[in-house]
């Protein structure tokens, strides 16, 4: 259950249903997509809303009857779920579309989104809409200077980009002119090996994502391979495809106010366990009185851990 | 699949929980009950993998009845005898077994063969070094009459700081490798030069390297350009100090093409002559070189065709662009822009996958340091399965596009009206 801590966990949600088991487990807001009929009916597959190109899996929050569902939810277990329109880029024809289906999503009773386009955000604020933007990590904020041109009093949240370290996140957070806002790290899994903001590829049900073709290195010159570790990740371990756990006390001390355990699609029984943990390291983080202490604390779970690092400690 | 049930003025949009050949089950919240019963008629949307097929359904063709009251929703079952609807149907339930059972019983690549076509086995075919694979990809290059008889400006990118300095070694217009052997008409129209990387902040030269760079180009009637990267915050200041040292020795109207939108705005505010050219990877596309397995079209016009983008591109002080060849032909922008060829940009990584690689020992790894790097990427690369034609390069990964280099019809499509410039961007 949540702790009633000041540092937030905002988790991803596949399917409406498993909305209150993980409110139960410690989350304290979730973050979904949703993708109206007219959208595919519009642009098919191919022209993502949320950057899942996906038909087979539960990663989206179906259609408006399960939005009006899980905002039903949300009212009555207090704890809000944020939508997600983070492609990285949309066509000139489309920000009409989505700016309709935002509108529609506010009659619903949800105010947040998360989004990744400046132009849709530029869109946005021009028509006068009315939300909450959580600015992407994807989109391509890297620098305090790079955060002033997309300052706007829709600003709600900045989620900062897997790639950046906790001094950097701590560098833009010191600079931000806006009061208010506020800030959201990366905790959980996914942690891929490329900049999500920079990734130009698909991701969609029948090819692999890019990241896992497999590759080589070798010296140019010479030809002479190098050899690698390809780590396989094993689900069944907690944080295997990428953890911060023991950075909750640095990125508590930073100013960050959320931590994302990502996971759209991922499967029950791992988010719950994923939610728990990082739930319980908050809890031990907020009562340390120092980062070592609290590494201290954790160390029973660092020694389970996959090894795979969000941030360098 | 979507059911949108339809009264006489309003829609009621659900997607199904579980899908029959006789009917499906659906949840609804409590204030749309006594709509769905009262509905005209109900419009189903079936999507398969390459289209979509609605099947209409009056209201006296099917019946809906409560399967199970819930706190939050009522659980409700939808039933129709209607061929149209059965067919549908069952066309997607073996759709999605079938890609069910692909995903449970094969890995990635197999199944990616059995719906697509993918090569799966060519994953493991691998050239036998990365000099080899540019090379072969280069002899195969056959500029046809167009790329010598046509009109065009031309430009090379100078990424490495070690290129720069050979620029800067050589007496008279040479250029360092690859571009010293790269025989092709392109090098016969090459009026400016681009120093600097695209996607890493080390690789960006000290001050006086790229002022005498900028001082040689000029004395060789060559026009200079300044290539900026993405820089993180830690960083930006070190970048930041390199601009205020150059710019002001350089002409007023100093072109850059930069690639970080807080590099922008720094350049705009501090230096409002300065000609700034979006960089490559802020014009943001699907680019992939497996786009001709998935047969999709290219987008019809490029977002920055949005007038909200429009005027924010010109508050920044942006008047031209850049685009890639990249194996399709899309749409040239309606401002000024620079084309980038044979490589296209798909990823950037900024903890360097190369560095990560060589000092952990997995792609995946922590580099020591954000703030320092011996630049191992001028002696190490990524070598990718041959038939992709890709390559990993310093922090990014590339496509090559083998029309490119060949087809000049093909380029000019990509050039539009408003492209002066014509980027060649070779890797040695």
């Amino acid at each position: 259950m949540k702790g009633g801590t000041d540092l937030k966990i905002t988790a991803g949600l596949g399917r409406v249903e498993d909305y209150p088991a993980f409110i139960h487990a410690g989350a304290d807001e979730v973050f979904c997509g949703y993708v109206p009929d007219r959208w595919y009916e519009h642009f098919n597959m191919s022209s993502p809303l949320n950057r899942r190109e996906v038909r087979y899996a539960h990663v989206q929050i179906g259609s408006r009857n399960e939005l009006k569902i899980l905002h039903s939810m949300t009212e009555d277990f207090g704890a809000p779920a944020v939508l997600t329109m983070n492609a990285l880029f949309y066509l000139p024809n489309q920000y009409p579309i989505i700016a309709d289906i935002i509108q529609q999503c506010v009659q619903d009773g949800f105010q947040d989104f998360i989004i990744a386009d400046p132009g849709l955000l530029f869109y946005l604020q021009d028509a006068g809409v009315q939300i909450r933007v959580h600015l992407s990590g994807e989109a391509c904020v890297m620098n305090p200077q790079a955060l002033a041109i997309f300052d706007s009093p829709m600003l709600r949240r900045i989620i900062f980009h897997r790639h950046l370290t906790i001094p950097e996140i701590e560098c833009c957070i010191r600079s931000s002119m806006h009061e208010g806002l506020e800030y959201e790290a990366f905790i959980l899994n996914e942690r891929c090996h490329f900049h999500g903001g920079l990734c130009s590829t698909v991701h969609c049900d029948d090819l692999a994502p890019m990241c896992q073709i497999p590759y080589r290195c070798e010296n140019i010159a010479s030809g002479e391979p190098i050899e690698l570790t390809v780590s396989e990740q094993d689900p069944a371990v907690f944080g295997s495809t990428g953890c911060g756990l023991c950075a909750i006390h640095d990125l508590m001390t930073c100013g960050i106010t959320h931590l994302k355990v990502v996971g759209r699609g991922n499967y029950t029984d791992c988010m719950l366990r994923d939610i728990q943990m990082i739930r319980h390291a908050v809890t031990v983080a907020e009562s340390s009185p120092s980062a070592s202490a609290y590494l201290e604390s954790v160390r029973s779970l660092r020694d389970s851990c996959s090894h795979n690092c969000y941030y360098a400690i | 699949m979507c059911a949108v049930f339809e009264t006489a003025d309003a829609q009621y949009e659900c997607s199904p929980e579980d899908i029959s050949i006789l009917g499906f089950t659906f949840r609804i919240p409590p204030e749309w009950r006594t709509a769905i019963f009262t509905c005209r008629q109900v419009v189903i949307h079936f999507y398969y993998p390459s289209r979509m097929q609605a099947v209409i359904l009056p209201a006296s063709a099917y019946t809906v009845t409560v399967e199970a009251e819930e706190p939050y929703f009522s659980r409700l079952r939808l039933e129709t005898g209607r061929n149209e609807y059965t067919q549908a149907a069952r066309l997607l339930i073996s759709d999605i077994s079938t890609y069910t059972e692909m995903k449970t019983d094969l890995e990635m690549p197999e199944l990616s063969e059995k719906r697509l076509g993918y090569p799966a086995v060519k994953e493991q075919c691998f050239s036998s070094s990365v000099s080899a694979q540019q090379s072969s990809w280069l002899s195969s290059v056959h500029p046809d009459t167009g790329w010598s008889q046509e009109c065009y400006s031309s430009a090379l990118c100078l990424t490495e700081p070690g290129q720069i300095l050979s620029y800067l070694t050589h007496s008279g217009p040479t250029f360092p490798e690859p571009y010293a052997s790269f025989s092709h008409p392109i090098m016969q129209h090459v009026d400016t030069v681009y120093f600097g990387s695209m996607s890493c902040p080390f690789l960006i030269p000290a001050a006086d390297v790229l002022l005498d760079a900028c001082a040689k180009a000029a004395d060789e009637n060559l026009h200079p350009v300044l290539a900026l990267p993405p820089v993180m915050s830690l960083d930006f200041e070190r970048i930041q100090h390199l601009l205020d040292q150059i710019l002001p020795r350089l002409p007023k109207h100093q072109e850059l093409s930069v690639n970080d939108w807080g590099l922008i705005r720094y350049i705009h505010a501090h230096y409002p002559s300065a000609v700034i050219e979006l960089g490559p990877l802020l014009n943001r596309s699907t680019r992939d070189v497996r786009m001709p397995y998935l047969h999709r079209e290219p987008p019809q016009e490029p977002s920055f065709h949005a007038d909200a983008w429009k005027r924010h591109l010109s508050d920044l002080g942006i008047t031209r662009a850049s685009s890639q060849c990249q194996e399709q032909t899309i749409p040239p922008l309606s401002l000024p822009f620079s084309l980038f060829l044979p490589f296209f940009q798909m990823n950037t990584s900024l903890q360097c996958t190369l560095r990560c690689a060589l000092e952990t020992g997995s792609r995946g790894g922590q580099p020591s340091s954000r703030l320092q790097c011996s630049r191992p990427c001028t002696s190490y690369a990524f070598l990718y399965p041959d038939f992709l034609h890709m390559t990993g390069r310093q922090n990014a990964l590339y496509g090559y596009d083998r029309k490119a280099l060949s087809d000049f019809d093909y380029v000019r499509a990509n050039m539009g009206n408003t492209c002066d410039r014509i980027v060649l961007n070779l890797f040695r």
